[in-house]
């Protein structure tokens, strides 16, 4: 709480005592008795104080669970449990990640004891789970000249945890795999449907797989090998440090977008089968072992919406992600692969995924594309972006280049034609 | 310390009714021998003390509250704005040596490394001889900003434009550069 001086009297109590001055100098009773009123207004600002408030605080959301982009009324009623209040201001603590679409979270009022203020606005919601902030209260005395500003806090959450899409387009994974059988093709020959090399009969290989054909040509004993598909454990690692936040010509930042393109690709990676986990570089440390199902797909809705290290509003402090690097590396399975969701606004990212590639997760990069063209700035940007994609590119690192304002679908297609 | 005020409060009551007693029947007044010296004494306090008022004023300003904006959720800057701000604040420093430029400078010039060398089919070492002999580009600006001593001043012309412009020289030096730059890697 603070108590505060306004000094908003001071100028006047100079003109009353200079009044009464020249009124009594002068033997002019007028004169005089203007200083006398002004001096009055002036005693009265230095006599009386700031009322000690003493207020209590409600406040009802519409849909504590809304819907991206809902709108949620708020309601805010404000009762007077102590001395009367000549000059109340109210200013409600909206969750920083939301906009106000209509009315106003402010109140300007007096309040007598025992009696009620209220006013309500709308706010759309967004991503993530947002705690209101303590409201902030402002009263001052009849004459303003002391002011009592205090923070006022009752708790309301409002969260909003998107769906994931029903259906995903296919992700072009790298050629790693599980021991598991599943869809992501492999470079050894084994079981499997498509034709992949012949070998020399060894004992216990399949009738089936013997080259008949080849028997009766040559009488040599040999077995067909077959492309091996294998499950993937693939684990969706989400740039969440402050660049990341940078916003496109729309305004939504690169996180955002980072963030839908997990939902979709956990649609997708699941429905084939593969094995799913989180990471993400942010303020707080966020892991999500991999792992297939439904409960598995539960958790990722829940963590890409609500967990704080993908905070819809940006990290306050620079984050060490040297320390979250080495711990991702010995939470990562052996056989995981990791798709990296990053803007690519500096080099260290880039570096990581690397990093992640040579330890032997096979590392992709999906990067959605926010750097504009309409200042030097942003151009400048926009090469260094292009320049590290082709870096990583040069180093047999895919790189998935998305404009958000394409479907994330086309992006996908085109990384897959470019798959070897 | 509200006792004292509560006293002197209560003393100023009084006394601003026995003033407007006088107001109301001004022949008492006239009955109490207030000589004109004290009523002087009493004038010049008023004078004082109005000057006292005066440098508190002076000495202090309007002091308030300020209320928190929350109406729009957080805003996220366009990546590149840290940049463009940098080079608005070191364009209205007078003389831009020091550290700030040097950044400005070797960023620019890693991009441009880097572009040419990938427009080009050039190793480092040869995109960074041809930017020192300014003939990457064929912006003289751009070309001289980055370039060594040998490489010619821009045109006249393209010097009195800037010169006479409303945009600061080294903002527009910059800003010709980070074009020429992006030009380069959109044509290789």
């Amino acid at each position: 709480m603070t108590v505060r001086q306004t000094h908003r009297w001071y100028g006047v109590a100079a003109a009353a005592f200079f009044a009464a001055a020249a009124g009594v100098l002068a033997s002019r009773p007028a004169i005089l008795l203007v200083g006398v009123v002004g001096v009055g207004y002036a005693a009265y600002a230095r006599l009386t104080t700031a009322p000690e408030v003493s207020v209590t605080l409600e406040r009802t959301v519409s849909d504590p669970e809304p819907a991206p982009g809902a709108a949620v009324e708020v309601r805010v009623s404000i009762t007077n449990t102590g001395e009367p209040l000549f000059d109340l201001r109210v200013v409600d603590g909206v969750p920083p990640a939301l906009d106000v679409i209509e009315g106003s979270p402010r109140l300007g009022t007096a309040l007598r004891p025992g009696k009620t203020a209220a006013f309500s606005y709308t706010v759309e919601a967004k991503r993530g789970r947002h705690e209101f902030g303590p409201a902030t209260l402002l009263a001052r005395d009849a004459s303003g000249a002391e002011e009592r500003e205090l923070e006022q806090g009752v708790e309301t959450t409002l969260t909003c945890l998107p769906s994931l899409p029903p259906a995903g387009p296919t992700i072009p994974l790298r050629p790693q795999t599980a021991q598991y059988t599943g869809p992501v093709p492999t470079t050894s020959g084994g079981a499997g449907v498509e034709f992949y090399a012949t070998r020399k009969y060894r004992p216990g290989d399949a009738m089936t797989r013997v080259d008949w054909n080849r028997l009766a040509r040559t009488g040599e004993l040999s077995t067909v090998e077959f492309r091996e598909e294998r499950m993937a454990t693939v684990v969706l690692v989400i740039d969440a440090r402050q660049s990341a936040y940078a916003s496109d010509a729309e305004g939504t930042p690169a996180l955002e977008h980072a963030v839908d393109a997990a939902r979709t690709m956990t649609t997708s990676l699941l429905d084939d089968g593969h094995q799913v986990g989180i990471a993400a570089f942010g303020a707080e440390p966020c892991w999500l072992a991999p792992t297939t199902g439904e409960d598995q797909r539960a958790a990722i809705r829940r963590l890409l919406a609500v967990h704080p290290g993908l905070k819809p509003t940006p990290p306050a402090a620079q984050i060490v992600v040297s320390r979250r690097v080495r711990e991702l590396r010995r939470q990562l399975p052996a056989n995981a692969q990791v798709i990296v969701l990053t803007p690519l606004l500096d080099d260290y990212i880039a570096t990581i995924a690397g990093r992640l590639d040579a330890y032997g997760h096979a590392a992709t990069v999906l990067s959605p594309d926010v750097t504009g063209s309409s200042s030097p700035g942003q151009r400048l940007v926009g090469t260094e972006r292009g320049l590290r994609i082709e870096r990583l590119r040069g180093n047999q690192i895919p790189v998935i280049d998305w404009t958000p304002a394409d479907p994330l679908e086309q992006a996908l297609g085109m990384a897959r034609e470019r798959q070897p | 310390m509200s006792h004292v005020k509560d006293i002197l409060a209560s003393f100023g009551a009084v006394l601003v009714g026995l003033g407007l007693l006088f107001v109301l029947q001004p022949g008492l007044a006239a009955a109490l021998p207030i000589p004109r010296l004290t009523l002087v004494v009493i004038g010049l306090l008023a004078a004082v003390e109005g000057i006292r008022s005066v440098q508190r004023r002076r000495g202090s300003e309007i002091a308030g509250a300020e209320l928190p904006d929350p109406e729009f959720g957080i805003e996220t800057d366009p990546p590149g704005d840290d940049f463009d701000t940098r080079i608005a604040r070191l364009s209205t420093r007078r003389g831009w040596i020091g550290g700030d430029f040097d950044r400005v400078e070797n960023r620019l010039r890693t991009a441009a490394v880097s572009v040419v060398a990938a427009r080009y089919g050039l190793s480092k070492r040869e995109a960074r001889e041809r930017i020192e002999a300014g003939s990457w580009t064929e912006d003289p600006v751009a070309a001289a900003f980055l370039g060594g001593p040998t490489v010619p001043q821009p045109p006249l012309e393209v010097r009195l434009r800037i010169r006479l412009g409303t945009t600061p020289k080294f903002q527009r030096y910059v800003d010709r550069t980070a074009d020429a730059i992006a030009a380069t890697w959109e044509a290789r």
